[in-house]
Parts: structure tokens; sequence; C-alpha cells
């Protein structure tokens, strides 16, 4: 009795210990232990220069109390490049139309975009070149007055000619592509979980936002763990809801088609989608587990590509090509559909869409092997008549000392939907017309390899490779599409998995207070969050990862030196002798950084700083200058920022002072090919980076005394390059801070500080097309000297679970600025800092 | 044979073998379960970047059990 006791208790005490590891249940529905964060970079290439992005993502989950779990997640993507328009065959492609003016004819393409045809007229006439239309009506031209020429009288044969002459046949197509400037998409999304006893609730919502694309969602879901402990249901519903409008001037090839009252609306639509989902996870053996899933998607609204267009022979006739010629008709009266170009619309798909999709994804463990297989199935189908299978297999190999590797393989292969074709030959009665390669027939082959390494002190890094190939010629059972859609493309992606409450670590500021030795550290001085290279940790092998953002923003009048410049003197003199019509109104930039450092020994730090940037600016016309439109009001720059490289060390270092010497290296990774819609460069202080490399030294000494600490930092940056791609450079700069701080309580301090900065105006001159018509176009507006005051509070949790965090807050006030040139007022600086060291 | 009777096939031979079983799994037999990497989605930011790309290149979306919004994807 006595035995089987002890080992229902052994059993009992086992069973709670295994209970008490996260994600022990069928499904992981035990609330997580600890805060955790993720940083993820994902760079993806298509080939032949088509589509590239840039994604960046962070995530932060934090376990708020013993049932509640909050999770933020943050995520931005850049993209550009080539994305294919529409599509004919080649045989349909290059006629002989007339050089204007000569007698000389050259090959030419009669379909074409609406750049930089505009217009019944210019669409019309644009086709009057070709050899093939001069046939068709030259006798009828010849003998017959403009005034007096008639669409029965003969005008229509040379558009029945041009067209009859695009003969389509069997042999290839091919894709006309435009080109896609830089944008970015940003999300930010919220969740919240909550664990009963048997069930957990999870609910998240979150927005996305693109220049052309604005997307609100929220979802909810009930994952319910039935009695026998093996089976979990899920019950999800999401509602998504867009707002789509179309940017100008691109996608469309050039300008949008408008000739006075013929003009297309701008495109301001919405599409609202309902998403239900099932699911049935079961664990089947020890090793093995099995999830179902049935899902429903019900979408309305607007389902269409804004941008693509379609190639559609018979739409309008050579008899309503000639009354549109003679003005006698406009688009509107001879077809429904967006006229973009000669015999090119814009597409339109139904307005409804309901998707099903039914998957099973298994997991199975090789105790012998120590490794996982998953292996996912899902199968697809929808009202548009596409149905597609996707097969997916991972293995998780476990090495020793925490190396996971994975290789990956997905093959994926769909149907075309009912209304796409390459383009079409005769209009279709639903008037529904696509030819997005993506609704059309292909396969697609991805393989991938992924390596994980997770460190004992409570982080992981992770990076990994995918190739995938999207051809006709994979669809499963063959019938795909010819060749011409086809490209492949890579994925890059790098991680860090980050434990924020390493209980396990050997250092940090809690632990060298508990150790009683270093026991100034437990309040190290914290310097204002607006200053770079202001801390050192002075522990051999401390590890530090912070994420440091920066808000700045000019705005209001424009100054010259000290004093204010009214808009007349701007014109005059902004912008050399050539005269200024527009300026800046206001300019923001947002910079994400995220710092890693390193302490390989107690007097020397390394630091890398990649950093995000977000700049805007918003432009206005000068009171009396002449009109000019060519600038749009908003221009928008993303993307990665230079990178900075550091080496900390310490000169001195006694209890009450601190002096290091920094050594920084900032590597040109950011962009100073930063364009406008038109492809005018944009101006210098718009590009994401300097183009050159450039050193940054800095010396800092701090202090402290009691609850007082204070400090001085001199730092400077020298461009190590004459000039950089574009033939210019930064003008070097030196700045000098000094503060004082207060500790308040034991985790709270506040901090005055007061800055001066010195910046040499550029030198060189971009030779690049760029625009001449604001002062920000020209290099001698940029730099001066710059007085700020910085308030700050600092707040660092000295001991608990989440020892080693601190948040850090400045705002720097400017108080005084003596510029180069013309320059826009200054509004202020916001930096809000967070850092974990461990 | 058809789309869908393939699609039929393909799960039930993923589903079929397991039947049966399951019945005995104890909660201390569950320390393999509990593998991160024995999770439906280990590593859910990557499998979300993957999700993006096939997203906006395919014209398949659903049946994960996840969702999200967002994406012009040109």
């Amino acid at each position: 009795m006595a035995v089987t006791d002890r080992i229902n208790n052994a059993l009992a005490v086992l069973t709670s210990a295994a209970l008490s590891l996260p994600g022990l249940s069928a499904k992981a529905a035990l609330p997580a232990s600890n805060a955790s964060a993720n940083f993820l970079f994902g760079d993806y290439r298509e080939s032949d220069d088509r589509m590239k992005a840039q994604v960046f993502h962070a995530d932060v989950l934090f376990p708020m109390r013993e049932r509640v779990d909050f999770t933020f997640k943050a995520n931005e993507d850049v993209y550009s490049g080539a994305t294919p328009l529409f599509s004919v065959p080649n045989a349909m492609r290059d006629k002989p139309k007339r050089i204007l003016g000569t007698n000389i004819y050259e090959p030419a393409d009669v379909v074409v975009s609406a750049s930089p045809v505009v217009g019944t007229f210019e669409v019309t006439t644009s086709m009057h070149g070709f050899k093939s239309f001069e046939d068709g009506v030259f006798d009828y031209i010849l003998n017959t007055p403009p005034a007096l020429q008639t669409v029965e009288g003969g005008l229509a044969a040379g558009y029945t000619e041009v067209i009859d002459e695009m003969v389509p046949d069997e042999g290839d197509i091919s894709q006309t592509f435009v080109d896609h400037p830089q944008e970015a998409r940003k999300e930010g999304v919220l969740g919240l979980n909550y664990y009963f006893d048997d069930v957990t609730l999870a609910v998240s919502g979150g927005v996305s936002d693109e220049p052309d694309y604005k997307s609100s969602f929220g979802s909810t879901n009930v994952s319910w763990e039935l009695g026998d402990d093996l089976t979990t249901l899920n019950f999800g519903y999401g509602l998504t809801s867009n707002e789509i409008s179309r940017v100008e001037s691109h996608g469309s090839g050039g300008d949008h088609v408008h000739a006075g009252d013929e003009d297309y609306q701008d495109l301001d639509e919405d599409s609202t989608y309902h998403s239900f989902n099932f699911g049935l996870s079961r664990v089947l053996t020890k090793n093995t587990l099995l999830q179902l899933n049935a899902s429903y998607t019900h979408q309305r609204g607007y389902l269409t590509n804004p941008y693509k267009l379609v190639y559609v022979r018979g739409e309008i006739t050579p008899d309503e090509y000639a009354a549109l010629n003679l003005q006698q008709a406009i688009f509107q009266d001879v077809t429904d559909l967006e006229v973009a170009g000669v015999e090119l619309f814009r597409e339109v798909r139904p307005d409804r869409r309901n998707r099903y999709a039914v998957s099973t994804q298994l997991r199975h463990y090789f105790p012998a092997l120590d490794s996982s297989l998953h292996l996912d199935y899902r199968y697809y189908w929808d009202n548009w008549n596409i149905d597609s299978h996707t097969l997916e297999t991972s293995w998780y190999q476990e090495l020793s000392r925490g190396v996971t590797v994975t290789p990956y393989v997905r093959y994926y292969s769909q149907s075309e939907a009912y209304f796409y074709a390459p383009y079409f030959l005769a209009p279709r009665s639903d008037g529904y017309y696509s030819s997005d390669y993506r609704l059309s027939a292909f396969g697609a082959l991805s393989t991938g390899l992924n390596l994980r390494k997770e460190f004992d002190r409570g982080f992981a890094l992770q990076a990994g490779i995918d190739y995938r190939t999207q051809k006709g010629s994979l669809k499963l059972g063959g019938g795909g599409i010819g060749d011409y859609a086809d490209f492949h493309s890579y994925l890059l992606h790098a991680s860090l998995e980050l434990d924020l409450e390493s209980r396990f670590s050997s250092s940090g500021y809690s632990a060298a207070g508990h150790h009683g030795h270093h026991v100034k550290a437990s309040h190290p001085v914290q310097p204002p969050a607006g200053l770079m290279f202001g801390q050192m940790m002075n522990r051999a092998g401390d590890l530090m990862v912070g994420y440091q953002y920066m808000y700045g923003r000019l705005d209001g009048d424009m100054y010259r030196g000290t004093r204010k410049a009214n808009d007349r003197e701007v014109i005059d003199q902004g912008c050399r002798n050539l005269g200024c019509t527009n300026t800046s109104r206001q300019m923001e930039m947002h910079m994400n950084m995220l710092h890693l450092m390193y302490a390989p020994t107690d007097w020397l730090n390394l630091a890398v700083m990649p950093t995000l940037i977000n700049k805007k600016m918003r432009m206005r016309s000068l009171e009396g200058a002449p009109d000019n439109d060519s600038h749009s009001n908003r221009h928008d720059s993303d993307g990665i920022g230079d990178t900075l490289l550091a080496a900390l060390t310490q000169l001195y270092d006694s209890p009450g002072h601190h002096l290091h010497l920094g050594l920084g290296l900032s590597a040109p990774t950011g962009s100073i090919n930063s364009k406008l819609y038109d492809s005018e460069l944009q101006g210098y202080g718009m590009q994401l980076g300097s183009g050159t490399w450039d050193f940054i030294p800095s010396l800092t000494y701090t202090g402290q005394a009691s609850r007082w600490s204070w400090g001085a930092q001199i730092r400077g940056t020298k461009r190590l390059e004459d000039e950089n791609g574009q033939h210019y450079r930064f003008g070097d700069e030196w700045q000098v801070s000094t503060w004082g701080g207060f500790r308040i309580s034991p985790w709270l301090s506040a901090s005055v500080r007061g800055i001066f900065t010195d910046r040499g105006e550029i030198h060189g001159e971009t030779d690049r097309h760029n625009s001449q018509s604001t002062p920000v176009d020209f290099p001698e507006n940029y730099g001066g000297q710059f007085w700020d005051l910085g308030l700050g509070v600092n707040l660092a949790v000295p001991d608990g679970a989440f020892s080693g965090h601190g948040l850090k807050l400045e705002w720097l006030e400017p108080i005084r600025q003596d510029n180069n040139g013309y320059q826009l007022d200054r509004e202020g600086t916001l930096y809000a800092s967070w850092s974990y060291h461990f | 044979m058809n789309s869908r009777t393939l699609a039929a096939v393909i799960l039930l031979c993923l589903v079929l073998p397991l039947q049966g079983c399951g019945i005995t799994v104890k909660p201390w037999q569950r320390g393999n379960l509990a593998k991160r990497e024995m999770a439906i989605s280990p590593d859910p930011p990557l499998r979300e970047l993957r999700e993006q790309v096939y997203l906006s290149r395919e014209a398949t979306d659903g049946g994960k059990g996840g969702s999200a919004g967002g994406c012009g994807c040109n």
C-alpha cells in the first residue's frame, strides 16, 4: 500500500512538473511563462528586376497576470521593382509606324498603355502613324478635308486595318512591365489571450497602411480542450475591412487617362472579408500530433487589382474608334470598361468571392533521431473556379549545442480563374477580365534551409534562405499557362528571439547587486535617451539588446540664418537664380534603431546598430511664384538607413567618475537614390543614408554622487570619402552635450540636457535628374548651427523578473538655429528607447 | 482523376492511418510533444513571412487557422 502511494505520489509530482512546462497540452493552451520578443528581417528578391521587398518585423509577448498574455506586433515592408502590367502575343507587337514628319517607318507597339496617351483623341491618333492605318485610309483622307470626314465615310477603315494586322498566333506571349516606385506598408497588431481552465480566448486587432491600401482587421479565436486531454477544438472568426485607392502615376505606366469631362473618377473603393475557421487538434501518440482545419472566407466589394490592365479586342470597334477620334463620342459611350490605352482596359473582377480550404497538419517526433517531421497538406477552392493543392514539409533536425537545421520543401499548384486569359480576342458577356498572372494556372516549388542556434543565456539566432520557382509547366497534371510569366525568387531571413526574463542570467544589474560587489552598478548612471554611445556595460560577457525610436519634425516658416524669410525672398534667393516655385511646409522623420551590444571584456563594448527610416515631406507653393504643379504635395522615402558599428573603450573608472571613448563607423547601407514618382531624385535631406563611410568618434564623461548624476559628451562625424555615388557628400558634424540628472526613486530619474550641434554644408552636387524648384534641391541650403534643450525621464527596473530593462524618453526643444541658406523651422525631436541588459 | 478527388485521396491518406491510436497518452508521456519543434507553428514570424510571399503571388488563402489582413500586393 505504502509502495503504491509512493509511486502515485511520484507520478503526481512528475505529472505536475511536466504540466508546468510550456506547451505540454495538445495545443499551447497554457499561458506563456516568460515575456519574450522576436525581431526578424527578410529580404525578398524576384528574378529579372521584378519586385523586391524588405520586411522588418518585431513582436513582444507579455504575460500580464496569471491568466492573461498580451502581444504586440509591428511590421514594415518596403517594396519596389517591376511588375507585369498586361500581356499580348509577340506576333501582335512591332508594327511599322512612321516617324513623325519623315518617310521612315520603325517597328512600334500598337497596344500601349496610357502614357503619354491621354483622352479619346490621343488614344485614337496614336494609331494613325501605323502603316496599316495609312494604307486603310490613305485615299479617303487625301480626298476628304478633315471637317468632312465621317465614321461611315471611311475613317473606320484605318482602325480596322491596324487591329486586323495584329494577328495573334500560337507563339510566345510577352508581358509589358511597369516600374513600381518604392512604397512602404506598415502594420501594427495588438492581441490578448485569456486562459480559462479548459478554454483559451484569443482576441486581436490591427491596422495595415499602404499609400493605396488601408486595412483594419480583428479576429477572435476560442480553443477548447476537451475532457480527454487529447483533443482541442478551435473556432475562429475574423473581419477585415479595406479601403482601396490608386496612387497616380504608377501602375498605369504614367499619367492616367484624362481629357476634360471624360476623366475617370479617382479610385475610392472598399472591400470586406469575413473569415470563419474551425480546427481540431489531437494527440495521437506520445510522438504524434494532428491538426485538421477548415476555413471559409466571404469577400465582397472591390476585389480587382487597381493597376493591372487587359487587352480586349472588339471592346471598342473600329467604328467607335473613328467616332472617338471625331469627338462624336467619349469613352463612357462606347465601353463600360475603363480605357487605359490603345485596346487596353483596366481589369474587372467579380465583387464576390467565396473561398474554402481544408487542411491537415501532422507533427511526428522521431526519438531515435531527435528530429521532428512536419507534413501539411491543403486543398483550396473558390467560386472563381480556382482550386489549388499545397503540400509542405519540414524536417527539424536537432544537433548538438542547441543547433537545429531545418530543410523545407513546398509544392503548390493552382488552376486558373474563369475570367482569366493572357489576352482577350473578344469581349466577355459577363464583363469580367483579368490577365493577372496570379489568377493563371501554374505551379510553384519552394525549397528552404533554416539554421537556428539557441544560446543558454535566453536568446536564439536564426537565419535561412528559401528559393522559389513559379512556372506554368509546374502545374499539377500539366495544362498551365505558357512560360512567359515564369519567374523565380529568393527569400533571405534572419531573426533574433529573446527571452526577456532570463532568470538564469549570471550578470546584469540585479545580479551585480545580489552578489554584494559592484553595488554602484545597481543604480548606474542613466544618460538621457537621445545620447548616442552614452553608456557602457562593465562586466565581461554582458549583452544588451535595445530599440531606439526617434521622431524629428520641421514645420512652419522658412529661415535664413537666425531670422525668418518671407516667400518673396525664398523665391528670389532660395534656388540660386532659377527662382523657387515651392518649398517644404513640413518634414517628419521616424527612425527605428536596433541596438545590439556585447562586452567581450570589462573595458571594451562592441555594438551594431541597424536602422529603419521613414521620411515624409509636405510641400506648399510659394506665394507669388509662378504656378507649378510638378511637385506633388507629399513625398515619402522608406527603408534601411546607414548602419552604425562601434567600439567603446573605458578610459577611467572610479566609483564617482567614468570616462569612455567611442569609435564609431557608419556604413553606407542607406539608399541615396530615393526618387519621386516621376523618377526625379528626391532632395538631399530625404535620402535615407549619407552614401559615404563615416567616422564617428566620441568622448563621454559621466559622474554621480548620491542621487545626482551628470555628464558631458563630445561627438563628431567625419565623412571618410570625398563624394558618394551621386557626387556629393554631407558636411562633417560635431556635437557637444552636457546634462544633469536626479534620481527621484530607485527606478525613476529625470534629466536636463543642453546640446550644441554644428553641421557643415553639403559638398558637391548630384548630377542626376532632380527637381530644381525648391530650396531642399540645393546643397547650400543644408547645415548650420543648432542649440537644443533636452528634457528626459529614465525608468530602470533594478530587480524582480524584469530587472535589466530600461525605458527612456527625451524631448529636444530647439532654442536657436543659425542655418545655412534657406531651411524650414525646427519643431523638436523625441527620443524613446528600451534596452535590456543581461 | 480530377482535382477534388485527388484532394480527397490525399486528405484520407494523411488522416486515416492515424485513427485508432491516441487513447493511452498520459500527461507525463508528453515530453516530446512539448518540444518547440513539435508545435503546429514553431516559428510564427517566419511562417508569416513565408505566407506573405505566397499570399502575394498565389491565389490561395486560408485553411491554416490564422487570420490577418492588409496587402495590396502588387
